[in-house]
């Protein structure tokens, strides 16, 4: 009977590394973020020891502790430690990954492994980082005092890889006997605290204690309470204004292609339905989301670069304060952040989070980080706020005043849910790794920015472009005898379903039209693009001229029945509002209802939200309509 | 009805098709997205 393979754990605080080096073992990739909670469950891989026998690699959540009464991932760590966790064998070795820089912080954890009784090696990770630093590591002092293998290694740059594996033969080190427990101290935290202090004395000595290095000296300027702020919001402003000012040649040039390919399909077929579907519902849907890529690769492009650069940890340093006012912990900051991107990791990462009670808050209002599906709506509507003319730092600003309006409503609710929630039993601290400043990794940043741009192209490949065709044929047929386009589109199913609708949203500010293409877009917001380029496309009369304009430009030339401009500036904002609040995303609502533990709690959320979302719109277009009329 | 309303009307069938089966489809994501966004949660599977 084959022998069943040996299982090593790597465990590690958030940011030591122990992701690039699970990478670098099993040979996956794996997301590497810059601050805590970018793992949140326990990924699997396999490697071999250098006797070529196989070994079962679990990559355990990074946490601080292994502590059961803290937070979810803690208690993940410790479980899988000690063979606690279903399905998951109890490790036979462990990993302990540290960042050599911060040895006094990482060595906690480390110590509480150690003393679970299993063997362990200690990885001795960003050695680069703390040698610049002009820390002395003693590895060989390390291992005599601690009584397991030291391994200094680089993982980033796959340095300490093959030591590390040599470290990994059969058969593996016995466990240390824990020295530091026959201290003389009752407290087990404050022996472990004597013995980190003393050890790092001896085994990691800072030749001038009072040095400030670069990371130091940065920090006084972007922790500064004013200037932090300062540098915080302009380098949001202008993250946002290079989007709109450099994506706009590439938008033209897709837009450009997709237009002369659609005009290359019209020629080649002659008048009827299926040229109809391919160029007014296909190409016109699946284009008018497409169009928007460049700007989703220049925003990742540039949240890459702040994340890779350790700016990040800073950001969430600065947003602690603002937190604990709205009753979160700056733990929140992680899920909120990642909800920029995609709600549903978001409201993963709450794991993090060791208050039930503020963990439900959080996952309660991170929908209202607007997420990327939102970014090709946001950037449809913003440039018709403005005139063609006017600079892209106008739209800059409108954009990140949408979002500053997202984020700063979640806080005003989770500030009213927490304190109706009531308080803690128990209080929670936070913890917030500030790893040292340091060189973009380029290699991680392009990958990170072709997953986003590939799962972007692939969802307007898949759903975009099925929802493009049901919207088209919900848009065609029924069909009528009159070529009046008005006509054939209010005969249509989607016209039928545009009349129901539009004595709901006429308050709004939208018409039918609208109030159709936002009810589409409760599939995925994107779609409100497609559903907007196909209902608008397919009104257009014969007698139009051959040259495919911009959607944007047949939307402003949308009218009422009675001629009157259908998106007017307040319709504009009254649209963006709907669209900032609205919770228009299925799959969320389905995570929500699991992390939760409650369908209730996800459809309380639905529900608050979308009508928050109505009512909102209905305020900003009644209100603005009154002081502008 | 000509050869293109009946190719429009079949292609629009076989994407209603298509969306049924991957509505009621077993295999889902245990994390409950369309693996759409680029995400970790799409690399588990």
């Amino acid at each position: 009977m084959p022998e069943s393979p040996s299982t090593i754990a790597l465990v590690g605080n958030p940011n030591s590394g122990k992701s690039t080096l699970f990478n670098a073992l099993t040979g996956e990739n794996q997301r590497v973020g810059n601050y805590a909670g970018v793992t949140v469950e326990v990924k699997t891989g396999e490697t071999y020891s250098p006797q070529g026998k196989k070994l079962n690699v679990l990559d355990l959540p990074g946490c601080y502790s292994l502590r059961t009464s803290g937070s979810p991932d803690e208690k993940v760590a410790h479980d899988a430690l000690t063979g606690e966790l279903a399905n998951l064998a109890k490790p036979d070795l462990v990993v302990c990954v540290v960042d050599a820089s911060n040895l006094e912080r990482h060595l906690q954890l480390a110590l509480q492994v150690i003393e679970l009784g299993i063997p362990c090696v200690l990885a001795l990770n960003m050695v680069d980082i703390a040698e610049k630093s002009g820390l002395r590591l003693d590895p060989a002092k390390l291992t005599e005092e601690l009584g397991i293998p030291v391994v200094p290694m680089q993982a980033n740059a796959a340095k300490g890889i093959i030591e590390l594996k040599q470290a990994l033969r059969h058969p593996f080190p016995p466990p240390s006997e824990a020295s530091w427990l026959e201290l003389d101290s009752e407290d087990i935290e404050a022996k472990r605290r004597s013995f980190i202090a003393r050890l790092c004395e001896l085994a990691a000595r800072r030749p001038d204690s009072h040095q400030h290095s670069l990371t130091d000296r940065l920090d006084s300027f972007f922790l500064h309470p004013v200037f932090g702020w300062i540098a915080f919001l302009a380098i949001m402003f202008s993250v946002f204004w290079a989007i709109f000012s450099f994506a706009s040649i590439p938008m033209d040039m897709i837009d450009g292609a997709l237009g002369s390919f659609g005009g290359w399909v019209e020629s080649m077929l002659p008048e009827g339905d299926l040229r109809s579907l391919l160029v007014d519902g296909i190409i016109a849907g699946v284009g008018g989301v497409l169009v928007f890529l460049p700007q989703i690769i220049l925003l990742f492009l540039f949240i890459g670069l702040l994340e890779s650069s350790g700016y990040m940890s800073r950001a969430a340093f600065l947003m602690d304060g603002v937190m604990a006012k709205a009753g979160l912990s700056g733990k929140a900051f992680l899920p909120l952040f990642s909800s920029y991107a995609c709600a549903i990791p978001g409201v993963m990462a709450t794991r993090t989070i060791d208050s039930a009670k503020e963990r439900l808050v959080t996952i309660f209002v991170a929908p209202w980080m607007s997420c990327s599906a939102r970014l090709p709506v946001y950037f449809l509507i913003i440039p018709l706020l403005l005139h063609e003319d006017e600079g892209s730092w106008k739209q800059a600003l409108i954009l990140f005043l949408v979002y500053f309006l997202g984020t700063a409503t979640a806080f005003i609710v989770a500030r009213v849910l927490r304190g109706r929630l009531g308080p803690d039993k128990t209080v929670s601290h936070f913890m917030l790794e500030l790893p040292s400043y340091r060189r973009p990794q380029w290699s991680y940043i392009f990958r990170h920015v072709i997953d986003r741009a590939w799962a972007f192209v692939r969802k307007a490949g898949t759903l975009i472009l099925g929802l493009s065709i049901l919207l088209w044929a919900l848009a065609t047929y029924p069909k009528t005898d009159s070529e009046d386009p008005g006509e054939v589109l209010a005969y249509s199913a989607m016209g039928r379903i545009g009349e129901l609708i539009e004595p709901v949203v006429k308050p709004l500010g939208f018409d039918g039209r609208t109030g159709t293409a936002i009810l589409t877009s409760f599939a995925a917001r994107e779609v409100f693009v497609s559903s907007t380029a196909i209902l608008f496309s397919v009104a257009e009369t014969d007698d139009d001229e051959e040259t495919r304009s911009l959607l944007r430009d047949k939307i402003s030339n949308a009218t009422w029945p009675d001629g009157r401009p259908l998106f007017t500036p307040l319709t504009m904002v009254s649209l963006l509002v709907f669209f900032i609040y609205a919770l228009q995303c299925l799959p969320t609502t389905a995570v929500v209802a699991r992390e939760a533990g409650s369908w209730k709690w996800a459809l309380g959320q639905f529900f608050f939200m979308s009508g928050f979302a109505y009512v909102a719109s209905l305020l900003v277009f009644q209100i603005g309509s009154l002081i502008w009329f | 009805m000509d050869w293109q309303s009946y190719t429009a009307i079949g292609i629009v069938g076989i994407t209603l098709v298509v969306f049924v089966y991957r509505l009621k489809s077993p295999g889902r994501s245990k994390s409950g997205c369309g693996k759409n966004c680029g995400c970790d949660m799409a690399k588990k599977g």
